[in-house]
């Protein structure tokens, strides 16, 4: 059985930045919620680099573990409960997210998903790095902080 | 809490310093220190993610961090842990067989 891994939509769109997206469903079960799909599909909807990202999830839907849930402002409430019932790590980039969740359950950042498949042999330290520096490019100088630090996992 | 900082300048440099304070009519000393301060403000901003690398590294602690940066020190003291420990929890997942 595959290790579950629970994703919130910023998780999503960051990691669909790369070319990651086989690789992650290929060797994990990717748990979420409609309420995270819903965001998903709108930013799929907007004409930018992040709307692209979001639509490359969309190709992959059918290989998603949808949970339903009641929907939970902000949705990444709903992949909590999710991860705390099966009691698998979230992924999110959400800082203030993590300052909540991370006495309940493991949290991850997207970042560390590429440094679990770099650390499975999965991807190539060259790939890793490349993967990082991909959404790197997207994001704001703190979430860049993430990108700066998670750099030194494969140095 | 002020404290005295002796700094030994270039004689020119110091003229061209006196004759700006002139124009603006502030004194040496004031200019001096408005110009201080804004180059700390900027070196900061420009350099915050270098800041944040350093912090990683154990290189300047907590403090020294929300000194420099503020109320941004919080987030990205967050993220650093986060990120250590997360790297600490997947390397153990992985070793026995759980991720």
């Amino acid at each position: 059985m595959k290790p579950g891994l629970g994703f919130d939509t910023a998780a999503l769109v960051s990691l669909g930045h790369t070319d990651l997206i086989d690789a992650i469903i290929d060797n994990h079960t990717v748990f979420t919620t409609n309420g995270v799909i819903n965001e998903l599909k709108e930013i799929a909807s907007r004409d930018d680099p992040d709307g692209e990202a979001a639509e490359r999830w969309s190709e992959h839907i059918d290989r998603i573990t949808i949970i339903s849930d009641v929907l939970t402002h902000p949705a990444e409430d709903g992949v909590f409960n999710i991860c705390r019932d099966r009691n698998i790590p979230i992924v999110t980039d959400d800082v203030r997210a993590i300052s909540r969740f991370n006495k309940s359950i493991r949290c991850f950042f997207s970042v560390h998903v590429v440094y679990i498949l770099y650390k499975k042999g999965i991807i190539s330290r060259k790939n890793a790095i490349a993967s990082c520096e991909e959404m790197r490019l997207k994001r704001t100088w703190k979430d860049n902080v993430i990108w700066i630090v998670a750099r030194t996992f494969f140095i | 809490m002020n404290i005295q900082v002796n700094v030994r300048l270039d004689q020119q440099l110091l003229n061209d310093i006196d004759t700006i304070a002139k124009v603006l009519h502030v004194s040496r000393t004031e200019w001096l220190r408005m110009k201080i301060a804004w180059a700390v403000k900027d070196d900061a901003i420009n350099l915050r993610e270098a800041i944040a690398l350093e912090f990683a590294r154990n290189r300047i602690d907590d403090d020294d961090l929300k000194n420099i940066l503020g109320s941004d020190a919080d987030d990205i003291i967050t993220i650093v842990r986060q990120l250590k420990e997360g790297k600490k929890d997947i390397d153990d997942m992985i070793e026995k067989g759980k991720l």
